[in-house]
C-alpha cells in the first residue's frame, strides 16, 4: 500500500481558540475553566470536526490542486485536550481510475483518536 | 438496559426539519481566519486566479469549512457559550458524546457563497453498551445548499447519549 506523508499537528489554547473563532464554535467546553470544573473534565477539549478538516488538507496537499475529496467516514475513538499533539497517517487502499480510496489514523501518543477514516479523492481533467 | 432513552418525544423529533439561512455571503476574511486555524497555506484558497487555474470557478473554500461552521446561525450564544442547531433533547443523567461524520462533497462552495443548512434526523436508535448502560444513537443529515439551492455538501452527523 502507497503511503502518504503523515501530517502532525499541536494544538494549544491559542490556536483553539483560533479554531473556535473561525468555525463560530464557541462552545465552553474548548476554553472555560468553570465549565471544566463543574463537568469533570480535565482540560479544555479539541473540537473533533478539525481532525476532518485536517485530514482534508493532509490529502489535498499530497494528490494536488486538481484533487477532490469526494467524502469522507469517520468515527471519533477518543478525545484530545489543550496541550496534546497529534499525527495523521493514511495510506491509499485502493486505486480506480476515476476516484482513489484513502485509509487514514489519527493517534495522540499511544491513543487512538480516530482509526479508521475513509476518504475518496477524485481528479478534474487538467 | 437500565434506562429507557428513546421516548415517543424524541421519536417525534425525526418527523421535523429546520433551515438556517446565513444572513451574509462567505467572505475572503473568513476563508483567510479558517485557514489560519488549521495551518492551510494553498493558495487556491486565497487567489482567484490560482484557483481559476485549477479548475475551480473561483476562490474556493477549504471542503471541510462548510460542515464546521456555524456562521449561518443566528442569535445570541446558549448558556453553554454555543450556537450550533439543537433538537432540544434534555436527557438528566446522561452524557453527551460525538460519534462521527460522513461528509459527502459535490461541488465546492465558494467566496461569495451564501450557505443554507437543512437539518433532519436520519436515523435514532438506542442500543446497549458492554456495561450495559442505555446508548441514544443519534445521525442528523444536515443538507448543505448554496444560494441557487445547489445541494453541495450533505454531513451525516452521528452524536450518542450515554446514559452514565
Amino acid at each position: 500500500m502507497k503511503t502518504i506523508q503523515n501530517l502532525k499537528h499541536s494544538f494549544d489554547q491559542a490556536n483553539m481558540i483560533l479554531y473556535a473563532g473561525s468555525t463560530w464554535d464557541w462552545h465552553k467546553i474548548h476554553y472555560d475553566k468553570n465549565y471544566l470544573e463543574e463537568n469533570k473534565i480535565p482540560s479544555p477539549v479539541v473540537d473533533g470536526q478539525v481532525f476532518g478538516a485536517l485530514i482534508s488538507k493532509q490529502l489535498l496537499e499530497h494528490f494536488g490542486n486538481f484533487s477532490r475529496v469526494l467524502s469522507m467516514d469517520f468515527q471519533y475513538k477518543s478525545m484530545v485536550f489543550s496541550g496534546e499533539s497529534i499525527e495523521i497517517s493514511s495510506v491509499i487502499v485502493n486505486e480506480a481510475s476515476d476516484k482513489i480510496e484513502i485509509q487514514s489514523k489519527i493517534l495522540c501518543g499511544d491513543r487512538v483518536v480516530i482509526d479508521n477514516a475513509i476518504s475518496f479523492i477524485g481528479f478534474l481533467n487538467e | 438496559m437500565t434506562k429507557t432513552l428513546l421516548t415517543p418525544q424524541i421519536e417525534e423529533l425525526a418527523k421535523q426539519s429546520f433551515e438556517y439561512i446565513s444572513p451574509d455571503p462567505i467572505s475572503h476574511s473568513m476563508v483567510r481566519y479558517y485557514c489560519l486555524a488549521i495551518g492551510e497555506n494553498n493558495k487556491i484558497y486565497s487567489d482567484e486566479k490560482y484557483a481559476i487555474d485549477s479548475g475551480y470557478k473561483t476562490t474556493p473554500v477549504p471542503p471541510t469549512f462548510v460542515t464546521e461552521t456555524n456562521s449561518f446561525m443566528q442569535g445570541p450564544p446558549g448558556k453553554d457559550g454555543a450556537i450550533a442547531h439543537e433538537w432540544g433533547i434534555n436527557l438528566p443523567g446522561t452524557r453527551y458524546i460525538r460519534g462521527g461524520n460522513k461528509y459527502e462533497f459535490f461541488e465546492p462552495f465558494y467566496v461569495g457563497d451564501i450557505i443554507k443548512a437543512q437539518y433532519t434526523i436520519e436515523k435514532i436508535a438506542e442500543k446497549q453498551s458492554s456495561k450495559n448502560k442505555s446508548l441514544l444513537i443519534l445521525t442528523n443529515l444536515i443538507k448543505y445548499f448554496n444560494q441557487d439551492n445547489v445541494l453541495k455538501c450533505n454531513n451525516y452527523e452521528t452524536v450518542i447519549y450515554q446514559e452514565i
